[in-house]
């Protein structure tokens, strides 16, 4: 009984110190947290808002507890797609060092037209314009007039990896045979934007449109 | 040994058909907005008592942002200019979010989506709370092509 209680403790000690508030995570958070490859494991162990960007799985700790050990919407974000993305990333290069191939794409707003509506012209009043285009993402007023902004946000990621696993790499006498890989990765982000400049009178001054391209392949 | 041989090619048929999969999500935020309602705000009629009723409270009320100018506001007389622009550009902010996300795998395949789009529709008001300008964009469903 004693043997049975002493076991049941020891689990339980293990999983405090292993959790999102645990001694191992906030030794790695505070001594190598910001140089270490898994980033603060606290803050996306328990914040909230967990999402997965190009540097990997962030959440914001904002006002939660520092020592909760799991975070508050546990189940939500068990069920979020990118929950599974960041796992299945996990496993494919992790452990089996090997991946077909993996595109991300994230997409923000719709884009801004290439080109402005033909009837935005020079003369026309800032209400015609919001009628036509909606609310814009940016408005600031200066003495002098204002100008609007409109913009779209799209990037797209292809990946092609192929290594020798480190459970297989074991099993060859050959050292660093797990460094072998080959890593094909392609980037592309797109801003589309349409800015609208207005006189003093709220008058149509001059409209001005862009698409910019960036990212690359390595 | 046919039946150990079976339970193997069973075991694979499992693995084979359990080993792709895909989810969906959609996190709504928000209440969505009701665009057939808009006709009955009126640009110069319609007043702040007539848009809370139409759609009621808003996600944010706020004021466009004013850059003040370079000069001495004491000369300029800019400090009155600033606020009366910031009266002139008070707002209602309805939105409705959606964030969109889709994952799939297939063995060895991995593809993520993630979009998030909103519709938004703002209201905006002179100083004696009247509708001065109303701007409307959905970006939950399509555009259909013209």
């Amino acid at each position: 009984m004693i043997r049975r209680a002493l076991g049941f403790g020891m689990v339980g000690l293990a999983a405090i110190a292993l959790s999102g508030c645990g001694l191992i995570t906030m030794m790695h958070d505070s001594v190598i947290g910001p140089i270490s490859p898994l980033g603060r494991i606290n803050s996306v162990a328990v914040g909230s808002d967990f999402r997965v960007t190009d540097t990997g799985p962030v959440a914001d700790l904002g006002g939660d507890a520092r020592l909760r050990p799991t975070p508050r919407d546990m189940v939500r974000r068990i069920a979020m797609p990118s929950s599974y993305w960041a796992l299945a990333q996990f496993f494919e290069y992790f452990l089996t060092s090997f991946s077909f191939a993996a595109s991300r794409e994230t997409r923000v707003g719709r884009a801004a037209a290439e080109d402005p509506p033909a009837e935005l012209r020079p003369g026309v009043p800032v209400g015609e314009a919001l009628a036509r285009l909606g609310p814009p993402d940016v408005w600031v007023r200066r003495g002098g007039g204002s100008f609007m902004l409109y913009r779209g946000i799209s990037d797209r990621a292809w990946s092609f990896y192929v290594g020798v696993p480190p459970p297989v790499g074991w099993f060859i006498p050959i050292p660093g045979i797990t460094n072998l890989r080959f890593n094909y990765r392609s980037e592309r982000e797109r801003a589309t934007k349409l800015m609208l400049f207005f006189d003093e009178r709220d008058v149509l001054a001059r409209v001005s449109s862009s698409i910019e391209d960036s990212g690359g392949s390595e | 040994m046919t039946r150990i041989g079976s339970v193997r090619r069973a075991l694979l048929l499992i693995g084979a058909v359990a080993l792709p999969g895909c989810a969906i999500s959609t996190q709504r935020f928000g209440r969505p907005i009701d665009a057939s309602r808009i006709a009955n705000v009126v640009v110069g009629t319609s007043t702040k008592g007539d848009v809370l009723r139409e759609f009621g409270p808003p996600s944010a009320y706020s004021a466009l942002p004013v850059v003040p100018a370079r000069q001495d506001p004491s000369v300029t007389g800019a400090d009155d200019l600033l606020a009366r622009a910031e009266a002139e550009s008070r707002m209602f902010v309805y939105e409705y979010r959606e964030d969109r996300e889709n994952f799939l795998t297939i063995i060895l395949l991995t593809r993520f989506r993630r979009e998030v789009v909103s519709d938004r529709l703002m209201v905006f008001f002179d100083e004696r709370d009247v509708v001065r300008y109303v701007a409307f964009s959905k970006q939950t469903e399509e555009p259909t092509a013209q």
